[in-house]
């Protein structure tokens, strides 16, 4: 990874972010759905949809982001 | 407990491993398959997770269980045993009137359009106060309406013994003014004892299976 275009290393980095919110964030959907509880119920809506929904959008922005290869063989 | 769905865990599961494996590899990236796979892993498989999930606990939020988890419903939920058909929520659930496992919610949402809307952010409502407010006592809790005669007929409206009933024929225009919510099946002192929590002391329960 550390020989690669820093832009490329940037990706990777937002991408591995993304990938960890959003393991993070259904780690927590699926614990809170071992119980029937309003807690669960505030711990889903509170902690999992938030890491998942940024870890959906930096994984957005990593890829809209990501420079055009032409430009990243110019540098 | 309710136990989830196994595909559903099953698919958690897997969207897990899958933003795993692109966390723990992320140069899989590089290439053009690499890219479809974290496109599949980090954006197509979370959104339909959540939306799983979210399915999943709007189902659970209409469950007994889950209403009478909160302890100042306790009593509420002791007042569906109570052995006496005058109460109605008694004897409608100790004789499957309504379905066990949806009790509360079965005549607590509003059979409108946005009424299962309009229960759940009560319920939010609700979640609030449990935690961060004052918690009346079971006694002092009313509900927020009038109890609307829609709610009842639902399931009452065309039934022979609701319609054949002679106290609702009373007067030739009754079933009209009943279905019309211009007289309430609870508050004219017909069908009036419903909860009552207030009076559980004075009871006696009803014991499933006796």
């Amino acid at each position: 990874m550390t020989n690669a275009g820093m832009p490329v290393a940037s990706l990777e980095r937002r991408v591995h972010l993304a990938a960890i919110l959003i393991c993070l964030g259904l780690v927590v959907l699926l614990l809170t759905l071992i119980r029937v509880h309003p807690l669960a119920f505030m711990a889903f809506i509170l902690i999992g949809c938030p890491l998942v929904l940024a870890g959906i959008l930096l994984f957005l922005y990593s890829i809209v982001s990501e420079e055009p290869m032409p430009r990243q063989r110019a540098t | 407990m309710i136990a989830p769905t196994v595909l559903e865990v099953f698919f958690i599961g897997i969207a897990v491993v899958l933003a795993g494996l692109i966390g723990a590899r992320a140069e899989l990236t590089r290439a053009r398959g690499g890219k479809i796979l974290a496109f599949l892993t980090l954006f197509i498989l979370p959104v339909l997770a959540v939306t799983l999930g979210f399915s999943e606990h709007m189902q659970r939020a209409e469950s007994t269980q889950f209403c009478l988890s909160c302890h100042v419903m306790n009593d509420f939920g002791r007042s569906l045993h109570v052995d006496d058909p005058s109460y109605i929520p008694a004897k409608h659930f100790q004789n499957n009137l309504v379905p066990r496992d949806r009790a509360c919610y079965t005549c607590h949402t509003d059979y409108t359009m946005f009424g299962p809307f309009h229960a759940k952010v009560r319920g939010l409502r609700h979640i609030y106060v449990q935690y961060f407010g004052k918690t009346p006592a079971p006694a002092e809790i009313t509900l927020y309406t009038p109890f609307n005669n829609r709610e009842c007929l639902h399931c009452h409206a065309g039934m022979r013994v609701y319609q054949e009933e002679p106290k609702h024929n009373k007067t030739p225009d009754m079933m009209n003014r009943l279905n019309s919510n211009q007289v309430s099946c609870m508050s004219s002192k017909c069908h009036d004892t419903v909860h009552d929590v207030g009076t559980l002391d004075t009871v006696t329960f009803w014991k499933e299976g006796r």
